[in-house]
């Protein structure tokens, strides 16, 4: 037999290598044709039709390969170099011209030299072959190729249904993918990995083709056959995609099939691409960007979510509540851009699991560490820097990430001639940690650890510092394929301090801290297809120091005063269920029922009934021993939404929630300032109760690029509060006597463009919104405007925002934002008097005038490193410009009598365009 | 290549900060405001010091664009009752001013304004006599490039807690050349009163107040009234300032400080919303029908300081404005046709020393020629 072979190729190989070179001349006549957006089938077809070269090739493997090349009288040979050079496709031609084209692999069209003569297939004077050879060793086996068997084997197939679940995560750093599409077609049935990249989903029991599809990650399948309930655990790649143009898909049409309405979810590519005013990626500042958020002024990280104020957010990091969003001023937010994997916002139909604020919650998710190796990344900004690091502690086992980001800002003010920067000083830091630990299949656990801390003293005597601290434990644990569980532990500390000791006679401390611990058990069970159950209990204790003012210095008389500790417990109970009635309609109804309870030792004031609370009307004081029940509050949360799907690309939504909050911020200034305070619900002061309605229409194109929505709601929120002219809130023991009673309503219309994908994305919208207060109390001390509706001070009704991001190519981006909304209200002078030598103002009533109108240019480019893979480290630079118009957008118009000579001015935070290059890397 | 000097970087990144962290003022041209009523404005005190003459004036808000001086309410009937219905009435004189001699409040009772006027009475609260402790010194001290001038006061028995201050400056200053010549009726004449010395003045605007009430005595040490920067022309020759010391009760207190917190401090980043601030005056039928001013029965406790030049640092130097001027020689009829200031006359030549009139005359600068009667 091998005898015959060895007398028989030889032959066979001559007789092709006659024939080849026979054919030689018709294989060079060269081609021509310009093809734009052309797919590879039809691109074949005209090469086929100008010469004698036949394409052989599997439609599945090309149906992504689009076509855009321009050639003029040349050879096929060098056309397709042009057109593979450098992608995933590999091309062979043969003596027959046969074209043969292939991932990855070369298809070999003749057999290696001395292949018949026991020559050495690793010789290295043929490469390909090496190739070729060693890649069998080198690539994993295919898991598209291959066939899994999920659950016991059994045969014949029982009839009925199982349900496969597990993990859907990144195959290069292991970290769990949020939001892929698992699904199958035939019947269509699919889910969406949860915020841990869990998925569950129950099929028919037999053979079925699994799609798993995710953004910016290739799209991929498993070949299964369902016998019984298991576990099945999927990883994908990074789409580190090549090709001169592929198209991605990937479940588009979230907007339109999925249940939920007025949610945002934001990952860090798009954060990063929107330009800033210094620069650094900032998540708050791309929430602000979108509809129905909006904030006072340009230096604020306060969100207004609806009509909302900035303290009815709820606002999480994995899971703990963050109670200063902000650093230096506003100026950047609390969150470590390189920390992040996304966030999401819910502006309405708020899941049940969440709830203790009015109007949002903002949930941020830090990144799990990357399991396979040691990576870290970085930027230096103008002000700032940072730097992370993530790897295995125990390879695909346990990883952790920990980040720092500080700014040398003190440095800097030290460094300017200026006395009065000098004099100044500003800081802030923040450290973030997080690991992640899978201890077997069915238990995993995370720990996150954040502090931050800022400092900051402008040319005068008094310091302000203020810092936050959060610690989050998680459990997962997989009872079955159809349930699973989250146990979850948190502790979230605010404190802020001002000090002065200029004076020692009246140096002072003065301190304020909040602290919240919090348990809670979230459950998942996934009975059916047609049903998503979640429930769960959680318990919350709050433990507020609201203000200690302390002698500074020996010298001080300063006379301690301490307002007396407040505590409150905030028990919760929830379920949730989504249920998918039919294909085309869903409803997910959700009960919540809070019960707070406001706890000793406390004296609290009793006022006489009917009358203003003020300290005149104090009609006695009772005091509460440690821990005593003093009041208690309590009722149901309902949560509603409907979705239903007009046709593949158009549904309707509607929703209605309602939400409690037990704990409140008081602030008389516009913005969220470093010495606002917290208080808790407690006989005196009610806790806010908000209901709102809402109704979306969401249409997509047909190839799911662009979408529209519209989105209206209308809002009530019961005891919001408003304060007294000059009400004082620090060091106050009976905050009651100055604050009023006000009712919230707010309504308005949202309508959004977004397009996902693409060289051009990004997404324009349009918001006509409207927020008002009105006072609720008769007496006539307590009532503003005569107890008629008005504006709240972040009303502003048109907005208007454009986030663009162009690709120039793969190595630059471009990036404009432009935004534009009305002026908020302001109160302005309406007449001037005399009093004691000097001119004095009368202002007109609350909010009845507006400063001038905002408008903003931004824009920024975005430099990648080179491409290639193996290098020291991937870096990119970011320059921006802020404000491009330098305008001058008013922050606040204000009179001043100068001597004794009225004078309006309008303050602008920003009256140039600000510059700023950051420096970020990768390694 | 060259490394970056220290001061091109300093320069830039005074630029980035200035940019960034100053923000920018400018001037705001608010939009057509016009106030629908004109209200009260009530101005005064029932002064309880023996023998003090007590003045109430009344006047009305005008549009902020008015530039008129405000309008005085006159033919009002303006009484000061207590509880027991003792009421004293207020003698009208110029220009909405009332007066009432020879009444002393009684340290421990009440006592009310009552204003009857175009048909509406309005009434304050009832309110204590608080009498203000004595000043205990007026301190200053070189500081921030500058004269920092500071009160101290106490209430050894620890009742007054609250307390005001307002003051009124006064400087002597030169101007540069003397001019002993002046030109009247087409004639050069001796100056028969000299313009080369004057007296400055002015008065504190901003409302400033403090309260002990945190404090475990009634002390207020060092309190910052103001800052006065060392090249000013109020520190050339002499300066001295008049402080007044007004205590308050706490509703005062309140009042004058939502005042001086809306007038004074509003705009930056921190501060609180304005509102509308009346003080203890309502009207006795409708509630929008505002008044405005705060009514208090006390006294004022005042005391004087004199800074010489010779008191303050060597290094400092008076930023005069008149580092520009310049002699010129003219003959009389150049003189008599461009009328400049004349400082002397040379027999040699027959020529006028001349220069400009703010280098002659300081009266150019808002001052005075006549020296006050409490100057020394």
């Amino acid at each position: 037999m091998a005898q015959f072979y060895r007398t028989f190729f030889p032959l066979l190989l001559l007789t092709m290598l006659a024939i080849a070179s026979l054919a030689q001349s018709p294989a060079d006549k060269p081609v021509s044709g310009t093809f734009e957006q052309v797919r590879f089938e039809q691109f074949a077809q005209t090469i086929e039709a100008q010469t004698a070269y036949r394409f052989f090739f599997n439609p599945a493997e090309v149906d992504s390969l689009v076509v855009t090349l321009n050639v003029e009288n040349q050879p096929v040979r060098s056309v397709l170099q042009q057109l593979f050079n450098g992608t995933k496709y590999q091309y062979a031609i043969d003596n027959q011209l046969r074209v043969y084209i292939t991932i990855d692999r070369v298809i070999r069209t003749e057999l290696p030299i001395a292949f018949f003569r026991g020559g050495l297939p690793g010789s290295s004077t043929d490469s390909t072959l090496n190739d070729y050879l060693s890649q069998q060793q080198k690539k994993r086996p295919e898991p598209e190729a291959k066939v899994y068997e999920i659950g016991k084997r059994t045969s014949p197939i029982r009839p009925g249904r199982s349900t496969l679940s597990g993990y859907v995560r990144n195959v290069a750093s292991g970290e769990p993918i949020v939001g892929a599409a698992v699904y199958v077609e035939n019947p269509r049935i699919g889910t969406v990995s949860d915020p841990f990249g869990f998925y569950s989903v129950t099929l028919p029991r037999g053979k079925h083709d699994l799609k798993i599809r995710s953004i910016g990650l290739k799209d991929t399948r498993r070949r299964i056959i369902v016998y019984s309930d298991d576990r099945f655990d999927i990883e994908m790649e990074d789409d580190v995609i090549a090709l001169k143009e592929v198209v991605i898909e990937a479940e588009k049409d979230k907007n339109i099939s999925g249940l939920q309405m007025g949610q945002e979810r934001i990952d860090i590519k798009s954060i990063k691409q929107v330009p800033t005013a210094l620069g650094e990626a900032d998540i708050l500042r791309v929430i602000q960007t979108l509809p129905g958020v909006k904030t006072v002024g340009e230096s604020s990280t306060g969100l207004n979510v609806r009509g909302g104020a900035t303290d009815q957010n709820l606002i999480l990091y994995n899971d703990a509540t963050i109670y200063n969003s902000s650093h230096l001023f506003g100026f950047f937010s609390a969150f470590n851009p390189d920390m992040i994997k996304s966030a999401e916002l819910y502006k309405s139909a708020m899941p049940a699991k969440f709830g203790g604020r009015l109007s949002s919650v903002l949930d941020v998710q830090t990144r799990d560490g990357n399991k396979k190796k040691l990576v870290g990344s970085g930027g230096i900004g103008l002000l700032t820097g940072r730097l992370t690091l993530e790897g295995p502690i125990l390879k695909d086992k346990t990883s952790f990430i920990v980040g720092i980001r500080s700014t040398y800002s003190d440095w800097l003010l030290h460094q300017l001639q200026n006395e009065s920067f000098q004099k100044s000083q500003a800081q802030f830091y923040d450290l973030n940690l997080h690991i992640t630990h899978d201890m077997n299949e069915r238990n995993t656990f995370y720990l996150t650890g954040y502090a931050s801390r800022d400092k900051f003293r402008l040319n005068s005597d008094t310091a302000y510092a203020y810092q936050n601290k959060t610690v989050t434990l998680k459990w997962k644990h997989v009872i079955t394929n159809k349930l699973y569980s989250v146990f979850t532990g948190t502790y979230s500390g605010y404190t802020y301090s001002v000090s002065s000791d200029k004076n020692p006679v009246n140096a002072y401390d003065l301190g304020f801290g909040i602290h919240q611990t919090q348990v809670k058990a979230d459950f998942n069970f996934f009975p059916t297809n047609q049903h998503t159950v979640d429930f769960g209990v959680s318990a919350t204790y709050y433990k507020l120091h609201p203000g200690t003012f302390q002698p500074k210095g020996e010298a001080s008389l300063i006379v301690p005063d301490i307002v007396a500790d407040e505590q409150g417990l905030e028990n919760a109970l929830y379920i949730g269920d989504r249920f998918d009635l039919s294909p085309r309609l869903s409803i997910s109804g959700g009960l919540r029922y809070s019960l707070y309870t406001y706890l000793g030792a406390r004296s609290v004031y009793n006022y006489v009934p009917g009358q203003p609370k003020t300290v005149g009307n104090i009609r006695d004081t009772v005091a509460y021993t440690n821990n005593q029940p003093i009041s208690t509050y309590q009722g149901p949360e309902y949560r509603l939404s409907l979705r239903y799907a007009l046709s593949g690309t158009a549904s309707v939504k509607a929703s209605f929630n309602r939400t409690r909050q037990y704990i409140q911020m008081l602030s008389n200034t516009t913005v969220i300032s470093p010495t606002d305070i917290w208080k808790l619900s407690d006989p005196n002061i009610k806790p806010q109760i908000g209901d709102q309605y809402a109704v979306g229409l969401y249409k997509n194109n047909r190839t799911n690029t662009i979408e529209l929505s519209v989105e209206a709601y209308y809002k009530t929120m019961q005891n919001r509060l408003d304060y007294r002219g000059g009400a004082s809130l620090i060091l106050n023991h009976h905050i009651e006597t100055d604050v009023i009673n006000a009712e919230g309503l707010a309504y308005g219309v949202e309508f959004l463009v977004k397009k996902t994908t693409g060289k051009l994305n990004g997404w324009l919208s349009y918001t006509y919104a409207r927020t008002l207060l009105r006072t609720t109390s008769t007496g006539n001390s307590e009532t503003i405007n005569q107890g008629n509706y008005y504006p709240s001070s972040f009303d502003k009704p048109h907005d208007v925002t454009l986030i663009s991001n162009y690709k120039i190519n793969r190595r630059f981006s471009l990036s404009f934002n432009f935004t534009y909304s009305t002026g908020r209200p302001i109160t302005l002078p309406v007449s001037k008097y005399y009093l004691d030598g000097a001119a004095r103002l009368l202002y007109s009533e609350r909010n009845q005038y507006r400063i001038p109108d905002y408008y903003r240019a931004d824009v920024a480019m975005n430099i990648e490193g080179n491409h290639k893979v193996k290098k020291l480290a991937h870096s990119s630079w970011t320059v921006s410009v802020y404000n491009l118009l330098g305008r001058h957008n008013a922050y606040s118009v204000y009179f001043k009598s100068e001597n004794g000579v009225i004078k309006s001015y309008q303050l602008s935070i920003f009256g140039n365009p600000i510059p700023s290059v950051t420096y970020n890397f990768r390694f | 290549m060259k490394k970056l000097s220290d001061s091109h970087i300093s320069l830039f990144l005074s630029l980035y900060f200035l940019s960034l962290l100053t923000g920018c003022v400018d001037p705001y041209r608010p939009p057509e405001i016009t106030s629908p009523n004109s209200y009260l404005v009530v101005n005064g005190f029932f002064d309880s010091a023996p023998g003090a003459t007590t003045t109430i004036s009344l006047s009305r808000t005008q549009n902020l664009a008015d530039p008129k001086l405000p309008t005085a309410e006159t033919k009002a009937v303006v009484t000061i009752e207590m509880p027991n219905k003792t009421a004293y009435t207020l003698k009208e004189g110029t220009s909405g001013a009332y007066t009432l001699t020879g009444v002393m409040p009684v340290v421990g009772e009440t006592y009310r304004l009552h204003i009857k006027t175009k048909g509406q009475d309005y009434y304050s609260d009832y309110v204590p006599v608080v009498p203000t402790p004595p000043i205990d010194s007026i301190s200053w001290r070189a500081e921030n490039d500058g004269l920092q001038i500071n009160v101290n006061t106490h209430d050894p028995t620890n009742n007054t807690h609250y307390y005001r201050w307002d003051f009124a400056s006064t400087w002597e200053y030169y101007t540069l050349y003397n001019s002993l010549l002046e030109i009247k009726n087409t004639q050069i004449v001796d100056r028969l009163q000299s313009v080369f010395r004057c007296w400055g003045s002015d008065n504190s605007t901003n409302i400033i107040t403090t309260s002990t009430n945190r404090l475990s005595q009634d002390v207020v040490s060092q309190f910052p009234l103001l800052h006065i920067p060392s090249t000013s022309i109020k520190l050339g020759v002499k300066y001295s300032i008049m402080v007044r010391q007004i205590g308050l009760t706490q509703a005062g207190f309140e009042y004058y400080d939502q005042l001086a917190r809306i007038t004074q401090n509003v705009g930056s980043i921190f501060d609180p919303q304005p509102t509308q601030i009346t003080g203890n005056i309502h009207s006795a039928t409708t509630a929008s029908d505002l008044v405005l001013g705060f009514f208090r029965v006390g006294t004022v406790d005042s005391k004087r300081l004199f800074i010489s030049r010779s008191q303050l640092p060597f290094g400092w130097n008076t930023y005069t404005g008149l580092g520009g001027c310049t002699m010129d020689t003219l003959s009389k009829k150049d003189v008599l046709d461009m009328k400049p200031a004349i400082i002397s006359y040379d027999e040699l030549t027959k020529m006028y020393f001349t220069t400009s009139e703010d280098c002659a005359d300081c009266r150019t600068r808002g001052g005075v020629i006549t020296k006050p009667d409490f100057w020394k």
